[in-house]
């Protein structure tokens, strides 16, 4: 049977829970994906590590879950009947090696086989998931007979939270079998408030603005950053980009190096505006006016850092709005080998992400995000994503009314 | 001491507990938190039903943006957006002596805001239930837990109450579809 996300059923109804079955899971993409069935008991707690079965530890005390690795990705042998009574629920995951997420995965396959048979099949892709880096794709457990539950969801801050959600941990990296965990259970931390805007009809749905940990916007699409403490304390705009990775073309030529350099333009509610950049050394300040700076000025992208702007977020009161832009100084406007990233983020970890996914443009500006005084409360972030030719045009469009001179870096 | 009930039963609800004008209808809910697009939002709603099934008006359609009766007899406690908390995520209110006459039942749906767009489906909601108190004095009548039957589906009937003789008696229906709240409406004849 076809499994879709969220499918729970009655185990026995597909095989015989009395016998042997294989969970066989893999996925294709571009990461290394580790796979792993843990045993929780009947309080959802990963109370006996002797039952997380993994590369490390391939097999459970009574070799119960039996863990083998394959050319697609991993396969668990596994006795329902043999289990100790303590484990009620075998979780399957898979996490991510790495920094990917579970959104750009092509496929992940997940059968349960018995006698050859594949009784259920899941089979999900890339879109079925965002910024996940490790996912909960099935769990069995025990309520009245085996039962399964197609979860497929999973956790942004990969396996490690995903095992606090079980009060487990992640152990460090080493060759050796995990020890059984002595630190207390960590608690994974309260998820932040999701604010929705208010139903008008359920004809139309007015447009969703949730913002979670983590939210990847789309064009267009506008949320607020959520105000947790008393103050919203230092926002950073993070812009990251790739230099050409070519190894050279058809006659040994690297593509230029792209430089991309972050700025904003400003408006506050005393009608103070102005511009912060690099260009024309207009770094800002972050007690004062404009409680906006950008930190130093990253010519090549190499840095992990990329360039940032840190808004002084206890100051939202006296903003009205923030035009984040970047634009090429040097080099051509490739701005598909740029791939450049906008990341708004809070003290407390919550993000909004604006992707610069669109490539078309050969003009050099690209306005991408508008943040907007919400409430005195806090700012939303808009996705934009516009191309212009320069300052001028992109002034022009947003009527924020300032006059342009040209420039230049020393 | 409650009612337990399981799917499909059905139990006398005025005439075991004489006296009984005004009821509070609670429902219940926990959803799983994990990371990925949205937050859950499970909405409770009541549609007020004559003898064919369907509702007279758009106005017996009781729900977050329509939250009272013209009777004054179905009341929505208001919309909980998260189903965060212990106990009842969200009630409603029912002066039995006021159900106009031409309704001939009442029935309890739980559905997920946006469940498509969301990618959500019951197979992410565990702990579901419905009961029934008395309002004079917070008594819980009947309760009915709904398992763990439902998954793929985005909308559910938890159960009805409906007049037998001059008596209103509770039917845990527990049946679930798909379509959410639309597809619901469009059952009982709303024009959504």
């Amino acid at each position: 049977m076809n499994v879709q996300r969220g499918m729970r059923g009655k185990l026995d109804q597909y095989v015989n829970t009395g016998r042997e079955i294989t969970v066989s899971m893999s996925v294709t993409g571009r990461d290394v994906y580790d796979y792993c069935c843990f045993g929780v008991d009947a309080d959802g707690k990963l109370s006996d590590d002797r039952y997380m079965v993994f590369y490390n530890q391939t097999r459970s005390p009574g070799g119960e879950i039996r863990y083998a690795p394959n050319a697609q990705g991993a396969a668990f042998t596994v006795s329902l009947e043999s289990l100790p009574a303590t484990i009620d629920k075998l979780v399957f995951t898979v996490s991510i090696d790495g920094q990917g997420v579970m959104g750009t995965i092509s496929a992940h396959t997940l059968d349960v086989v018995q006698d050859g048979d594949a009784a259920l099949q899941m089979r999900l892709s890339g879109s079925d998931f965002l910024n996940e880096r490790a996912i909960i794709s099935v769990e069995l457990y025990r309520k009245g007979g085996w039962r399964f539950s197609a979860v497929a969801r999973g956790f942004n801050g990969g396996l490690g939270d995903l095992l606090r959600a079980y009060g487990g941990e992640e152990a460090a990296p080493q060759p050796q079998p995990v020890p059984p965990p002595k630190a207390p259970p960590v608690v994974p931390p309260a998820p932040p408030k999701i604010v929705t805007p208010p139903k008008e009809t359920i004809v139309i749905p007015p447009p969703v603005a949730t913002p979670p940990k983590k939210v990847e916007l789309r064009k267009g699409q506008k949320v607020s950053l959520e105000k947790r403490g008393k103050n919203l304390g230092e926002i950073v705009i993070n812009l990251n980009w790739q230099q050409p990775t070519g190894r050279g073309g058809l006659f040994g030529m690297r593509p230029a190096a792209v430089d991309l350099d972050l700025g904003c333009l400003y408006e506050l509610k005393d009608g103070t505006k102005g511009c912060v950049q690099a260009l024309g050394k207009s770094f800002g300040n972050y007690s004062k006016v404009p409680y906006v700076v950008l930190d130093g000025d990253d010519r090549t992208g190499a840095s992990a850092g990329g360039e940032n702007l840190r808004v002084n977020g206890n100051k939202v009161s006296l903003i009205r709005r923030i035009l984040v832009y970047t634009f090429i100084y040097d080099g051509a406007a490739n701005w598909r080998e740029a791939n450049g990233v906008v990341t708004v983020r809070c003290a407390d970890g919550q993000e909004i992400i604006v992707r610069m996914d669109e490539y078309g443009s050969n003009l050099g500006m690209c306005a991408i995000a508008l943040l907007e005084n919400d409430h005195d409360e806090t700012l939303s972030v808009e996705k934009v994503v516009r191309f212009f030719k320069g300052h001028n045009q992109m002034d022009d469009a947003f009527h924020w009314g300032l006059r342009w001179i040209r420039g230049k870096k020393d | 001491m409650a009612v337990s009930l399981s799917k499909g039963q059905k139990v006398d609800l005025t005439k075991n507990n004489p006296g009984l004008s005004k009821i509070l209808v609670g429902l219940g809910w926990d959803t799983n938190k994990y990371d990925g697009g949205y937050d859950f939002d499970l909405d409770a709603a009541a549609f007020l039903l004559g003898a064919n099934g369907k509702v007279t008006s758009d106005a017996d359609f009781v729900f977050y943006n329509n939250l009272k009766h013209p009777s004054g007899s179905v009341e929505h406690m208001g919309d909980n957006r998260t189903g965060a908390g212990e106990g009842d995520d969200e009630q409603i209110l029912i002066d039995l002596s006021k159900v106009p006459a031409n309704i001939d039942k009442i029935d309890f749906t739980v559905t997920i805001y946006e469940a498509d767009e969301r990618q959500q489906n019951f197979g992410q909601v565990s702990n579901a239930y419905i009961h029934v108190l008395d309002d004079a004095n917070s008594r819980e009548l009947i309760r009915y837990d709904l398992g763990e039957d439902f998954s793929v589906e985005t909308a559910m009937v938890v159960g009805e109450i409906y007049r037998n003789a001059g008596e209103w008696k509770f039917n845990a229906i527990g049946s679930g579809f798909k379509g959410g709240l639309r597809a619901l409406g469009l059952n009982y004849g709303v024009n959504v």
